[in-house]
């Protein structure tokens, strides 16, 4: 298997994912990113991040149905897996604990 | 469908399906012209413009994406399987070719294996003792005169002054090497490698001791090897009995393991250095004037070897100049044991060392065997590369990709590669004991099987595998399908190859010429020594000990057989090929205290007659004069040329050679003669008579009747000396000892450019055949048009011979300017005949017209109705 860390991006592609439930495909979770993170998401590092996260299963793609907007082409929905969740949760306790501790004044307890 | 206006930039368009063909394209188009929308309806059309091209531009820069196969792979263990039984196939349908490429790889990689056992050998010397990196010997060079001697011994009173004055060195000790007569119930022997050492040896050095203390303290004690013991006590155990060594019994307080044949330092006895002591009656520790002791020791623990060495000359400075001769200057340095083997050429070595060029000449020499073995498997299986285009087009056609092939092609090599090994090792089994007898070694072929060892075999698998499939694999796996479907070469690339296989034609054959040139000169420079007029004549020169006491009535005894005709006695250092005694003298002319050193033969009045050396000028020694024996001197001519004078001139003047004559006069002037190997000039030498130092007995027997003679000698001797066995030697043998390793050399020179050659000619003979059947049809169409046998097989050679017309363009300059080099290495060589040059081109040619012809004679031999019977 290929390398199974969660890199920073690629947790925030895949919190969008989890986010957006049904409609998560490249064009939304872009927009999303770009909405709630503010920074901007080039198509590429999109693309890249999402077959990644496939190849390491966290997440699974379907085509889509066509829709009438895409002028009758299909696209390419993501959902979340079993292990993409696991890595999620994992991810947020690593955070957890390395907070545990931290000095009160720091404001981030 | 949307609206033109809301079309995203074309350009930008055609670069993303540019960079993304296929259905991931589609896909991604799609998705982008959807965000393009999205940021229109948002920001209008330039900032969704400018968006769009950052989108394209930063899919495009990312390789991964474009990699992503769009459909699933085939799994990689059905191909894989399919790989082998191709490869399988393609060695049973083809078994011609495949026995070439096998038989010509397994004989180029066991040359391989063979000379990196060798070399490993080489490097292993004395590597056997605990922490080895730490054991040093001290070296002495000598200087005086203007003239330096690399001597391997020191001083007697080197070491325990030098073990007083560092504290660096742990544990040392020195040793004098010799041999002598052992009795042993009624029985005598003759015992070389005789040791003597205190017991600081086993500090320095490592021995297993099997039996007994080994306790070397005493006068008149001794340690066997096992085998040493096994000789004179066979089964039963030899700790506490006695050996009679020399004339006075010594008892045996040890066995220590045999030393492993990987040393320079292979005592068979040691006896206590306390016994020399106590028969010299003084341990010789104040004399500085002689350098016949070897110096050995072991760094103290932590302790490094630089601050020895940077030491020793204030220790030269403080301890021993002031007991040196004015004018003579002592230099120390410090020898890892480790090196010596193969880096130590001094003077009185203790064994026949190695050499480090040399063994770097070998294995330059074994890559290029296996480089010429290397070129033949890329040469055949390009040549065979066009049965293959088929088979490349069709797994293109389904889909294989370009490192899919690559590492099918390379899976093939590395299979006949591998069988090669195999073949490869069994000739290693045959060809390990030539190789043990021919460099005088035990190599075990279990060595093959070592951890190291094995690892390297590996190694040479796949580097032979890469280096030779690589080109082939890669040549083979970038071919466009429907160019390889249709089975012809793409433009452009049949040249480049052709091109390719010729170039590694031509290196194959000039690095064969290269070598047989090479050899041819090797044996011309040894006939030339073999033959060369030495100026003496060292054949029928029977060498024999001598015995003060009873030398006149030996003497006596012997010449009353009419086929000796001489006998004389000199020093060790009078034999030639022995002579290294350095004297000094002081000559007439010369000022007051100034001395020059030379080398000095201490010889009796017979000497010139039985070695037949000429007299130029004055006369020879004269055994009625008494002022001879006392102060006559003879020189050579190397001698009076560096003193300038003329025969004539130096007959009668003062020569003081010092320690013997201190009013000596030159009696006689001797032709120079080559009393050392002809790799050195020959040096001034002075002859001189000198009793107290004859140690060895000459004998000039006639050329008729050898053994009758040999008869005779053994049965005065008996008569004479019957506590002593009869062990002689022939002079000449000794001499040819002296060549010995460049013998060795020529043999295994030899060895390999024979191996080279026929590697290569086994090559010529598969690209020959593949050439005669590409043409088959043009062949047959030329027949049936007219043109002769003779005709045809002249088509077909003429490019070859081409080729090696090219090799020798190549070869011959290099191995002209190589060979010199080598023979500059002899002060006295052969000159390098054009002639020499020619027939190994020649021969070169005539063997590989031979491989040609046979293909070409049976191709043009064929019927054209057979050959052009199908379209």
């Amino acid at each position: 298997m290929p390398d199974q860390r969660l890199g920073e991006f690629e947790e925030l592609v895949l919190l969008a994912i989890a986010g957006l439930g049904a409609e998560a495909y490249a064009v939304t979770v872009q927009q999303r990113l770009e909405a709630v993170a503010r920074r901007i998401a080039t198509m590429g590092a999109v693309y890249t991040a999402l077959d990644r996260l496939e190849q390491k299963g966290y997440v699974t793609s379907v085509l889509g149905e066509p829709t009438a907007r895409r002028g009758g082409r299909r696209k390419r929905y993501y959902r979340l897996t079993g292990t993409g969740k696991a890595a999620l949760r994992a991810a947020q306790q690593m955070r957890d604990r390395l907070r545990e501790g931290l000095q009160p004044d720091l404001g981030l307890g | 469908m949307m609206t033109p206006r809301l079309q995203p930039p074309r350009r930008a368009t055609r670069l993303l399906r540019r960079c993304l063909p296929g259905p991931r394209g589609d896909e991604v188009s799609d998705d982008l012209a959807e965000l393009f929308a999205l940021k229109h309806e948002q920001h209008g059309r330039l900032r969704a413009s400018l968006r769009y091209w950052l989108d394209v531009l930063s899919i495009c820069v990312r390789r991964r994406l474009h990699e992503r196969p769009p459909y699933e792979q085939t799994s990689g263990i059905i191909m894989w399987r399919n790989y082998w039984t191709t490869a399988q196939r393609q060695l049973r349908k083809h078994k011609g070719y495949a026995a070439l490429n096998i038989i010509g790889l397994a004989v180029g990689l066991a040359a391989a294996l063979l000379m990196l056992l060798f070399v490993q050998d080489e490097y292993s010397y004395d590597r056997f003792h605990q922490d080895a990196d730490r054991v040093f010997r001290v070296v002495q060079d000598l200087e005086a005169g203007g003239d330096t001697r690399l001597f391997t011994g020191t001083p007697p009173a080197f070491m325990p002054a030098f073990k007083a004055a560092m504290p660096e060195v742990g544990a040392g000790f020195r040793t004098v090497v010799s041999g002598g007569q052992v009795r042993h119930e009624g029985e005598v022997y003759s015992q070389s490698s005789v040791y003597y050492v205190g017991p600081d040896i086993f500090e320095v050095m490592t021995f297993p001791l099997l039996e007994g203390r080994a306790d070397l303290t005493r006068p008149y004690t001794m340690v066997l090897t096992a085998s040493a013991a096994a000789r004179y006590f066979g089964e039963a155990s030899p700790v506490g009995q006695t050996l009679v060594f020399g004339d006075a019994p010594h008892e045996v307080t040890g066995v220590i393991a045999d030393v492993p044949s990987q040393s320079h330092f292979r005592p068979e006895v040691l006896v206590s250095f306390a016994t020399y002591q106590a028969r010299r009656g003084s341990d010789l520790s104040d004399t500085w004037g002689q350098s016949f002791f070897y110096s050995y020791f072991r760094l103290a623990d932590g302790a490094e070897a630089e601050t020895v060495q940077a030491k020793l000359p204030a220790f030269v400075e403080e301890t021993v100049a002031p007991h040196l001769r004015p004018g003579v200057q002592y230099r120390f340095h410090l020898q890892p044991i480790t090196s010596i083997h193969l880096h130590s050429h001094r003077l009185r070595e203790i064994g026949v060392g190695g050499d480090a060029t040399t063994v770097r000449i070998f294995l330059l020499i074994a890559g290029f065997v296996l480089l010429i073995a290397c070129i033949n498997f890329v040469n055949l299986r390009l040549a065979r590369a066009t049965q293959r285009f088929k088979e490349v087009g069709l797994r293109k056609v389904l889909g294989a990709q370009r490192p899919q092939l690559v590492g099918q092609f390379l899976g093939e090599s590395l299979l006949i590669v591998g069988v090669a090994m195999v073949g490869a090792i069994l000739l290693v089994a045959l060809g390990l004991p030539q190789l043990n007898e021919l460099a005088q070694k035990s190599i075990a072929f279990a060595g093959l099987f070592q951890g190291g060892y094995l690892l390297a075999a590996l190694g040479l698998v796949l580097g032979v595998g890469l280096l030779a499939g690589g080109y082939p694999a890669l040549y083979l796996s970038a071919l466009r399908p429907v160019a390889a479907l249709k089975g012809g070469w793409q433009r452009g690339r049949q040249r480049g190859v052709q091109r390719l296989r010729q170039g590694l034609v031509v290196v194959q054959f000039a690095l064969s010429l290269f070598l047989l040139i090479g050899t041819a000169v090797v044996y011309d420079q040894l006939t030339f020594m073999q033959t060369r007029n030495l100026g003496f004549q060292p054949e029928q020169v029977v060498l024999l000990p001598y015995d003060a006491d009873r030398f006149p009535a030996f003497k006596e005894a012997l010449l009353q057989d009419p086929s000796v005709l001489s006998v004389a006695a000199t020093s060790g250092g009078g034999v030639p090929g022995r002579m290294t005694t350095t004297l000094s003298y002081h000559a007439e002319g010369m000022a007051e205290d100034a001395t020059s050193p030379i080398l000095g033969a201490v010889v009796d009045p017979s000497y010139v007659t039985t070695y037949g050396l000429q007299v130029l000028a004055g006369r020879d020694f004269e055994e009625a004069r008494a002022t001879d024996v006392e102060g006559g001197i003879l020189l050579n001519e190397a001698a009076l040329r560096s003193l300038g004078w003329t025969p004539e001139e130096a007959i009668g003047k003062a020569f003081a050679l010092s320690p013997y004559s201190r009013n000596g006069r030159v009696v006689g002037v001797v032709q120079d003669f080559h009393f050392a190997s002809l790799h050195s000039p020959i040096e001034p030498l002075a002859l001189a008579i000198w009793p107290q130092w004859f140690s060895r007995t000459s004998v000039r027997i006639a050329t008729e009747e050898v053994s009758q003679t040999l008869d005779h000698l053994a049965a005065t001797w008996a008569q004479l000396f019957p506590e002593r066995p009869f062990n002689y030697t022939f002079l000449d043998e000794d001499f040819e000892r002296l060549y010995a390793q460049d013998a060795r050399f020529g043999t295994i020179i030899s060895f390999f450019a024979g191996l080279s050659l026929l590697i290569a000619c086994l090559g010529l003979f598969g690209l020959a055949a593949f050439m005669a059947q590409q043409r088959t049809k043009e062949l047959g169409i030329r027949k049936v048009l007219g043109a002769s046998v003779p005709g045809l097989v002249l088509l077909l050679a003429r490019s070859f011979v081409v080729l090696i017309g090219g090799a020798m363009l190549v070869a011959l300059p290099v191995a002209f300017f190589a060979m010199r080099g080598w023979l500059a290495t002899f002060a006295y060589h052969t000159t390098l005949s054009p002639m020499l040059f020619m027939g190994a081109a020649l021969l070169v040619l005539v063997l590989a017209l031979l491989t040609i012809s046979y293909q070409a004679i049976r191709a043009a031999l064929r019927n054209p109705v057979q050959t052009l019977r199908y379209e």
